[in-house]
C-alpha cells in the first residue's frame, strides 16, 4: 500500500536536488571538445555557466521557500513524520539558500583565481545545501542523521578543494576525521535514544523521554555533543580555526554560515521537541558552553594575525551568543536566534567575500596587513568590510546590534519572568564579550583606512558577481539594523506557528 | 493650538545625513572628488540648513505652547516591537533637546565653515577634503540623533554613532600610525563605557517591565518612575565592600551603570585617558567633537534622565564626586603640559567635571547652561589654537611660540576673550554658568560633603585661570621663540577662518545673558526671573531647588572671582613679569612637577594593569597554553614532532599530531557533559 | 542456551579483535585483518538478533568491500609500522584510555539495567522483503536522500582522485 504523503512539502528541496544531480553531468558534457552548442567552452565560461545554473536552482528554491513561509505548515509523513516544513524550517532554508547563493556568486572569480575552477564545486555545494535543507526540517532521528551527513560529506571535499594547497588538504583531512568522530558520537547518542524510547520520531521521543533515567540523559548528552561539533561550540571547537584557515575562502564563508544555520535549526528542534523534558538540565550545560564559547572565542581572536582564523574564532564567539537564545528557550528566544542567524550570515559572508576577492594568482591574501590601504584602492570593499566588522562587533545601528539586542533582551525578559538570575548573567557576559570583541574587529578597518598600502599591492577589482554580493551584504547589514521590525515580527509568527505544529505532530 | 506632532523635526538630523551620504557614495562609486565648491556647499550647507530649521522649530516650541507643555514629537516608524518590548524610532524636541540642537547645529555650522579654511591645503590624500566633510556631516547627524532621540535606544544609537565618527575623524590624518592608534584607543575606552551604558538600559527596562510599564521612552518613564523607585536588588557577595551592601535600589544601580557610559563618553575619571590622545585629529574635529558636542553627551544623558537620578541619591553623589575630582585632577595636569591642544583637552576634561558636579548635586539646568557656554568658549579656544597651529606651520608646543600677538592680532583678541570667559571673568558667559554651578553645590545640603566639593570647585576655578593665562602668555606675549625662518612666515589667517572666531567670541561674551541669575536681573535691570534658560529647561529636568539669599549669592560670586583673579595674577607674574622664575620653580618642585608632567603615570598604569595582562592572557596563556601547548605537552613532543613528522616521516602532507589532541579535547568535553547530565556533577 | 553461548563467544571475539585493530600499530596489515574478524563477529551478533539481512550486509560491505580496500591501500602505499605515530602522545593515550574505561564502567551497567523489554517480532522481521518494504514505503524519503548522499560521495571521490591539478 502506498501511503498518502504530501509530496508538496518537498517543494523547496526539489530544485536543489535537481541541481545536485544534474550539475555533475553538465560538467562532463561541457568538458567535451565539441558541445551540443557546437562551441567549446572555455574553462572560465564553463565556470560562469555552472554558477548561473546553480544560482537558478537556488533562486527557484528560494522563491518556493518564501511562499511556503507565508503559507500553512506541511508535514511529509510516510507512516512516520520525515520532515516538517513549518515556518522555522522555511525561514532557515531561506537563510541557507541566501547564504549559498551569495557563496556561488562570490566563488566564480575566486575559483578561477586559485586555479580550481572545476564544475564539481557547484555540484558538491548543491548537495550540501540539500542536506542543510533537510536538516532544518528533519523530524526524526534517521532524517536528521542522513541530512547531517549529506551536508557534511560534500563539505569535507570542498574544504580540500584546492588540491595544490597543502593547507587546504590538511584542512579537509582534519575536518573529515574529526567530523566523522563527531558523527559517530551523534549516532551513538541517537542509537541510545532510540533504544530507550523505542521511536525515532522526535515528537515521540519527547513524550517518552524520562529525565530521571541515566541512559536517556546519556543519549541526550551525546546528541548535544554531535550537534555541538557542527556549530563549533567550545569545547568542540578546536577544528574550526584550522579548517577555516585552510579551506578555500569562498568555502570558508559557506561553512561558517550555512552549516551553523542548519545545525542550529536541528539543535533547536531536538532541544525543543525531543529533549524538552530534560530542558532544565541541558540548559545548564548549554549555559556553560555558551559562556565558554563567547569568552574563549573572543579572547583568542584578539591575537590572530590571519583574518580567516580571526573570523573562525569570532564565529565561535557568535555561536556563544546564539546559544543564549537557545537557552532562553521561549518563542521569543527562538525568534531572536533566527534573526541573528540571518544577520550573521550576511555579515560573515560579506567579510569572507572581501577576503576572497583579495586572493590573487593562486595565493590567498588573508593576513590582516594584506588589507592595508584598501580604502584608497577599493573603497567599496573597504566600506563593506568595515560595516561587516562593525556589525559583527554589534555596533548600532547595524544589523549585528539589533541581533544581539534581541538575544540579550529575550534572555533578560525570560530571566525576569521565571526569576532566574543566571539568564541575566548570561546577558551581561554577552554584552561584556561584545565589548571585548571590538579589540580585534576594529583592527581591520584600522589597517584598511589608516595604513598605506605597500607599493607592491594591487588588489583585484571585484567582478560583477562579487559586486552583487558586496552590495547585498551591505544593504542587508544596514537595513536589518534600521528597519528590522517587520522581519522580526514575521519571525515571531513563524516561531509561534512552528511550535504549534511541533506540539501537535505525532505519527 | 499647535499639534505636538511635528514632522519637520526629522529633517534636522536627516539633512546632515543626506550631505554625508551624497558625498560618501560619490566617493565610493565615482572614486573621485566632486568639484570643490560643491563639496563646500554640500558640507556646510547641510548643517546650516539644519541650524536654520532648528531655530525655527525651537522658536515655535517656545512661543506656541504654554510652559509645561512644550514638546514636539516626530514619529518615523516602529523600530522594534518584540515580546513586551517596544521602541519607536522617534524624535523628541523639548527644552532640553532644544538647547542641545541649537548648540550642535550652531557651533557645528561655524566649525564646518572654519574647516573649509583649515582643510583647504590638505592634499595628503587626493580625496581627503570631501571625505573629511562626509565624516563631519555624519557626525553631526549622529549627534543630532543622540540628542533628539525619544527613547534610550535611539539615544544609544546616536551615542555609538558619535563614537564611531570620532574614531574616523581622529584617525583622519591616517598617514600617521600614532593617530590611528589614538583613534582606536578612544573607541575602545568608549566601548568600556558603553558596556555600562547598555547594562543600565537593560536594568531600567527590567525595572519598568516589572512595574507593568515596559517602556524606554523618556516621558513615559518619567511618568511611571515612582512605581520603580522602591525596587531593590541584592548584590552578589563579592561586591560586599560597596557602601549600602547588600541591597541597593535598582535605580541607583541603573544610574551608576549609565554613568559608567557617561564617564567613557565624557572623559571622566577613570576613563578620561582617551580624550587628550584624541587631539591627534585635525583641530576642527577637536573643537567640534572633543570640546563642544560629543563629549558633552554624557552630561546631556544625565540631565535627560534627571528623573532617575533625583530618586537615586547614591548615584547622584557618585556623579558629583567623580565630576569634582575629575575637574581638579585634570586642571592640575593642564598646568604642566606644553602641547597647546593637550592643555585645552585637559581643560575640557576639567570643565566636563564641572558639569557633572552640577548634575550630581541636582542643578541640571546649571549643568546644561555651562555645557552651552563651554561649547562657545571652548570651540573658540580650539579654533583659535587651530589658527595658531596653522600659522606656526603645525607647531603645537607652546614653548616654541610666543609673541604671536604681533603676527596674528585678530586671533589674539578672540583667544583672549575665550581665556577670560573660561576663567570666569564677569560678565562673560563663563562667569554666570560657573557661578550657578558653584552656587548649586554650595546649597546642596543633602549631598554628603557638599562643602568639600564646593572648595574643590573654587580651587579648580583658580587653577583654570592660572593655566589658561599661562597658555595665553606663552603663546601670544613676549618675544617669539620660533626659529627665524618660521617667524617671517607667520601670517594672520584668512576671513573664512576668522569669521567663525568672531562669531564665537561674540557668543562667549554675551551667551551668559540667557541664563542671567535672578539675583542679578533683579539688582541690575529689575527684571524678575531673568534666568530664562533655567526656567525653560526646568520643564525637562527635575532640578533640586535651593534658595540662597541674594546677598550671600553675590558674596560667593565675589569670592569665586577673587580666586580666579588670584590664579590669573599668579600666571601674569610667572609668565609675564618674571619669566626667569619659571625654571627655578619647576626645579624646586622637581618630583611633583615630574609626576604632574607625566600625567600621574595613569597611561603607564593602565598599560601595566590592563592592556598587557589581557594580551598576555590571550596569547601566552589561553591560546598557546590551552589551545595549543597544553595539548602538545600531553602529546610530549607536539611541535617538534610535527616538524619531524613533516620532514622525515610518511606523513608528508598533513600534520596529524594536533588532530589527536583535538579529538581528545572533544572527548574530554563529552565526558564532562555526560558526567554533568548523568552523574549530576 | 545455544544462543547465549554463541553470543558470548562472538562478543568476546569482537572485543578482542577490536582491541587488536587499535593495538596493532606496528603492522597495519594485521590491524586490517583484525578488523575483518571484528566485522564478522558483529555479523554473527546481528543474525542472533533476527537481523539476517543486516548480518549479510555486514559481511558483504565491511568484510568484503571496505577491508579489501584498506588492504589495497596498505599494500600500494607500503605503509610500514611506526608511520602511524605510535610512539607519540603517550600521556594523552593514557588519559584517554582511563576516560573510556571509567566511562564504560559507569555507563555499561546503566544501559543494561534500564533497557526496554524486547518487543515481539514477527517471522518476517529482518528479512530482505520486510526491509525492502519498509524502505520503499515509510522510509522512501530517507532512502532517496541516501542515494543523493552516495552521489555526493562519488563526486567527492572524483574530485579527490583527479590526476590533473589545474
Amino acid at each position: 500500500m502506498i501511503p498518502q504523503i504530501d509530496i508538496g512539502a518537498l517543494g523547496p528541496m526539489l530544485p536543489v536536488a535537481v541541481g545536485a544531480i544534474l550539475l555533475p553531468l553538465a560538467e562532463v558534457l561541457m568538458a567535451r571538445k565539441r558541445t551540443f552548442l557546437s562551441r567549446p567552452f572555455t574553462q572560465e565560461r564553463r565556470g560562469t555557466f555552472l554558477a548561473v545554473a546553480s544560482l537558478l536552482c537556488l533562486v527557484i528554491a528560494l522563491i518556493i521557500s518564501v511562499n511556503g513561509l507565508l503559507g500553512p505548515s506541511r508535514v511529509f509523513n510516510s507512516g512516520n513524520p520525515m520532515i516538517v516544513m513549518d515556518g522555522v524550517a522555511h525561514f532557515l532554508n531561506i537563510v541557507v539558500l541566501l547564504g549559498a547563493s551569495l557563496t556561488v556568486l562570490g566563488s566564480v572569480k575566486y575559483l578561477a583565481d586559485i586555479h580550481s575552477n572545476h564544475g564539481e564545486y557547484y555540484a558538491l555545494l548543491m548537495s550540501s545545501v540539500l542536506g542543510m535543507m533537510f536538516l532544518t526540517s528533519a523530524s526524526n532521528l534517521m532524517m536528521l542523521f542522513l541530512a547531517l551527513e549529506l551536508m557534511s560529506i560534500p563539505l569535507y571535499v570542498l574544504a580540500g578543494f584546492r588540491r595544490s594547497s597543502l593547507r587546504s588538504n590538511e584542512s579537509a583531512l582534519k575536518y573529515f576525521l574529526i567530523g566523522s568522530f563527531a558523527s559517530g558520537i551523534l549516532l551513538y547518542g541517537m542509537a541510545i535514544l532510540y533504544g530507550m524510547t523505542g521511536s525515532i520520531s522526535l515528537a515521540e521521543i519527547g513524550k517518552r523521554f524520562d529525565p530521571e533515567s541515566a541512559p536517556h540523559l546519556l543519549g541526550a548528552a551525546l546528541v548535544v555533543v554531535g550537534l555541538g561539533f557542527k556549530i563549533s561550540s567550545v569545547p568542540f571547537h578546536q577544528w574550526a580555526p584550522d579548517v577555516y584557515e585552510g579551506a578555500p575562502t569562498s568555502v570558508t564563508g559557506f561553512m561558517a554560515t550555512t552549516v551553523k544555520v542548519a545545525a542550529f535549526g536541528a539543535l533547536m528542534r531536538v532541544l525543543a521537541v525531543a529533549l524538552e523534558p530534560a530542558a532544565e538540565l541541558l540548559y545548564g550545560a548549554l549555559w556553560v558552553m555558551a559562556v565558554l564559547s563567547m569568552t574563549l572565542g573572543n579572547v583568542m581572536a584578539i591575537i590572530q594575525q590571519n583574518i580567516k582564523r580571526m573570523l573562525a574564532y569570532s564565529s565561535i564567539a557568535h555561536v556563544g551568543y546564539l546559544l543564549v537564545g537557545v537557552i532562553v528557550g521561549t518563542l521569543d528566544g527562538y525568534a531572536a536566534v533566527l534573526f541573528y542567524l540571518l544577520v550573521y550570515t550576511f555579515m560573515t559572508i560579506g567579510a569572507f567575500t572581501v577576503v576572497a576577492i583579495l586572493a590573487k594568482g593562486g595565493e590567498d591574501r588573508d593576513r590582516v596587513e594584506d588589507l592595508a590601504g584598501l580604502s584608497q584602492s577599493r573603497p567599496l570593499m573597504a566600506v563593506v568590510m568595515t560595516l561587516c566588522m562593525f556589525a559583527l562587533a554589534g555596533i548600532p545601528p547595524t544589523a549585528g546590534f539589533m541581533g544581539k539586542f534581541h538575544l540579550f533582551r529575550a534572555a533578560i525578559e525570560r530571566g525576569i519572568e521565571i526569576g532566574d538570575t543566571s539568564l541575566f548573567w548570561l546577558a551581561i557576559i554577552g554584552v561584556l564579550n561584545s565589548a571585548i570583541s571590538l579589540a580585534y574587529y576594529l583592527r581591520v578597518p584600522l589597517v584598511m583606512y589608516f595604513r598605506d598600502a605597500p607599493p607592491t599591492s594591487d588588489p583585484d577589482v571585484p567582478g560583477f558577481f562579487e559586486r552583487v554580493v558586496l552590495l547585498t551584504c551591505l544593504a542587508a547589514v544596514v537595513l536589518l539594523g534600521i528597519v528590522p521590525d517587520d522581519i522580526f515580527n514575521v519571525l515571531s509568527q513563524t516561531a509561534a506557528s512552528a511550535q504549534h505544529l511541533l506540539l501537535l505532530q505525532s505519527p | 493650538m499647535l499639534e505636538h506632532v511635528n514632522e519637520t523635526i526629522r529633517w534636522i538630523p536627516l539633512l546632515p545625513l543626506m550631505g554625508a551620504l551624497v558625498s560618501g557614495l560619490w566617493l565610493i562609486f565615482a572614486r573621485q572628488e566632486l568639484p570643490r565648491p560643491l563639496v563646500i556647499g554640500l558640507g556646510c550647507g547641510a548643517p546650516m540648513l539644519s541650524f536654520a530649521l532648528s531655530v525655527r522649530e525651537v522658536f515655535r516650541l517656545a512661543t506656541a505652547f504654554p510652559a509645561g507643555e512644550r514638546f514636539f514629537i516626530d514619529n518615523l516608524y516602529t523600530w522594534i516591537s518584540a515580546g513586551d518590548f517596544h521602541a519607536e524610532l522617534s524624535f523628541l524636541l523639548d527644552p532640553l533637546s532644544a538647547v542641545m540642537i541649537l548648540v550642535v547645529t550652531g557651533v557645528g555650522s561655524l566649525i564646518h565653515i572654519y574647516s573649509v579654511g583649515y582643510m583647504r591645503e590638505d592634499h595628503r590624500d587626493d580625496r581627503g577634503f570631501q571625505r573629511f566633510f562626509c565624516y563631519l556631516n555624519l557626525f553631526t547627524f549622529a549627534m543630532l540623533v543622540l540628542v533628539l532621540g525619544d527613547n534610550l535606544l535611539v539615544l544609544f544609537v546616536g551615542w555609538e554613532g558619535v563614537g564611531l565618527c570620532s574614531y574616523l575623524l581622529i584617525g583622519f590624518w591616517y598617514l600617521d600610525d600614532h593617530n590611528a592608534m589614538c583613534g582606536q584607543k578612544a573607541f575602545i575606552v568608549n566601548r568600556i563605557g558603553d558596556f555600562g551604558f547598555l547594562l543600565g538600559i537593560f536594568l531600567l527596562f527590567w525595572a519598568f517591565f516589572e512595574a507593568g510599564h515596559p517602556t524606554i521612552e523618556f516621558y513615559a518613564m518619567r511618568e511611571h518612575v515612582g512605581l520603580v523607585a522602591e525596587r531593590t536588588v541584592t548584590l552578589p557577595a563579592w561586591l560586599g565592600f560597596l557602601p549600602g551592601f547588600p541591597t541597593w535600589t535598582l535605580l541607583t544601580l541603573a544610574g551608576l551603570c549609565l554613568f559608567v557610559g557617561a564617564c567613557g563618553k565624557s572623559a571622566q575619571l577613570p576613563l578620561y585617558v582617551w580624550l587628550p590622545d584624541a587631539m591627534a585629529g585635525p583641530t576642527p574635529v577637536s573643537a567640534l567633537i572633543h570640546a563642544a558636542t560629543m563629549v558633552t553627551a554624557g552630561v546631556y544623558m544625565v540631565c535627560r534622565l534627571s528623573f532617575v537620578y533625583s530618586l537615586a541619591p547614591g548615584a547622584s553623589a557618585t556623579i558629583a564626586w567623580v565630576g569634582g575630582l575629575t575637574a581638579i585632577f585634570a586642571a592640575t595636569i593642564a598646568i604642566c603640559q606644553k602641547d597647546i591642544k593637550k592643555i585645552l583637552a585637559y581643560s575640557t576634561v576639567s570643565q566636563l567635571g564641572y558639569m557633572f558636579l552640577a548634575a550630581g548635586v541636582g542643578s541640571y539646568s546649571a549643568a546644561m547652561f555651562h555645557l552651552m557656554t563651554h561649547a562657545f568658549f571652548k570651540a573658540l579656544l580650539f579654533l583659535g589654537a587651530g589658527a595658531v597651529i596653522f600659522g606656526m606651520q603645525h607647531e603645537q608646543n607652546i614653548e616654541k611660540m610666543g609673541g604671536l600677538r604681533r603676527y596674528m592680532p585678530w586671533t589674539h583678541w578672540t583667544f583672549l576673550i575665550g581665556v577670560l570667559a573660561i576663567s570666569g571673568a564677569p560678565p562673560l558667559s563663563g562667569f554666570f554658568s560657573k557661578d550657578e554651578i558653584l552656587l548649586g553645590v554650595y546649597a546642596a545640603h543633602a549631598m554628603p560633603g557638599h562643602m568639600a566639593l564646593w572648595w574643590i570647585g573654587l580651587v579648580t576655578a583658580g587653577l583654570t585661570a592660572f593655566y589658561m593665562f599661562r597658555l595665553y602668555f606663552l603663546t601670544f606675549s613676549g618675544a617669539s621663540r620660533a626659529p627665524m625662518q618660521l617667524q617671517t612666515r607667520i601670517r594672520e589667517q584668512p576671513v573664512v577662518i576668522l569669521m567663525p572666531l568672531f562669531l564665537l567670541a561674540g557668543l562667549a561674551i554675551v551667551g551668559g545673558l540667557v541664563g542671567l541669575p535672578d539675583a542679578y536681573g533683579e539688582a541690575l535691570f529689575s527684571l524678575p526671573s531673568s534666568n530664562s534658560l533655567h526656567y525653560f529647561l526646568d520643564e525637562s529636568v527635575v532640578s533640586a531647588t535651593h534658595v540662597v539669599p541674594p546677598a550671600r549669592e553675590f558674596a560667593l560670586a565675589g569670592l569665586a572671582v577673587l580666586i580666579a583673579a588670584g590664579g590669573a595674577f599668579f600666571a601674569v607674574f610667572l609668565y609675564y613679569y618674571r619669566t626667569d622664575l619659571v625654571p627655578r620653580v619647576t626645579a624646586a618642585l622637581r618630583p611633583l612637577y615630574q609626576l604632574v608632567w607625566r600625567k600621574y603615570y595613569v597611561d603607564e598604569l593602565y598599560s601595566l594593569a590592563v592592556v598587557r595582562p589581557l594580551v598576555r592572557i590571550s596569547d601566552a596563556f589561553l591560546y598557546r597554553t590551552i589551545d595549543v601547548r597544553m595539548i602538545d605537552r600531553l602529546g610530549v613532543d607536539g611541535t617538534a614532532g610535527f616538524v619531524r613528522g613533516v620532514a622525515d616521516r610518511g606523513l608528508k602532507l598533513v600534520q596529524t599530531g594536533l588532530m589527536q589532541s583535538y579529538v581528545f579535547v572533544m572527548l574530554l568535553g563529552s565526558v564532562l557533559l555526560i558526567a554533568y547530565l548523568v552523574g549530576g556533577l | 542456551m545455544t544462543e547465549q553461548v554463541i553470543f558470548y563467544v562472538s562478543a568476546f571475539v569482537a572485543l578482542i579483535s577490536a582491541a587488536g585493530v587499535v593495538l596493532n600499530v606496528r603492522n597495519t596489515l594485521y590491524a586490517a585483518l583484525c578488523l575483518v574478524i571484528t566485522m564478522l563477529s558483529l555479523a554473527v551478533l546481528f543474525i542472533l538478533l533476527n537481523a539476517e539481512f543486516i548480518g549479510v550486509l555486514q559481511v558483504m560491505v565491511y568484510a568484503g568491500a571496505i577491508v579489501v580496500l584498506f588492504l589495497f591501500v596498505i599494500m600500494l602505499l607500503n605503509i610500514r609500522g611506526g608511520d602511524m605515530g605510535a610512539d607519540r602522545q603517550p600521556v594523552l593515550k593514557v588519559i584517554g584510555t582511563l576516560l573510556i574505561v571509567g566511562a564504560s564502567v559507569k555507563l555499561v551497567p546503566l544501559l543494561s539495567e534500564s533497557r526496554r523489554a524486547w518487543p515481539e517480532v514477527g517471522p518476517e522481521f529482518g528479512t530482505v522483503r520486510a526491509i525492502g518494504g519498509t524502505l520503499y514505503t515509510d522510509y522512501l524519503l530517507a532512502f532517496e536522500i541516501a542515494g543523493v548522499l552516495l552521489l555526493a560521495g562519488i563526486v567527492g571521490a572524483v574530485v579527490m582522485g583527479k590526476q590533473r591539478i589545474d
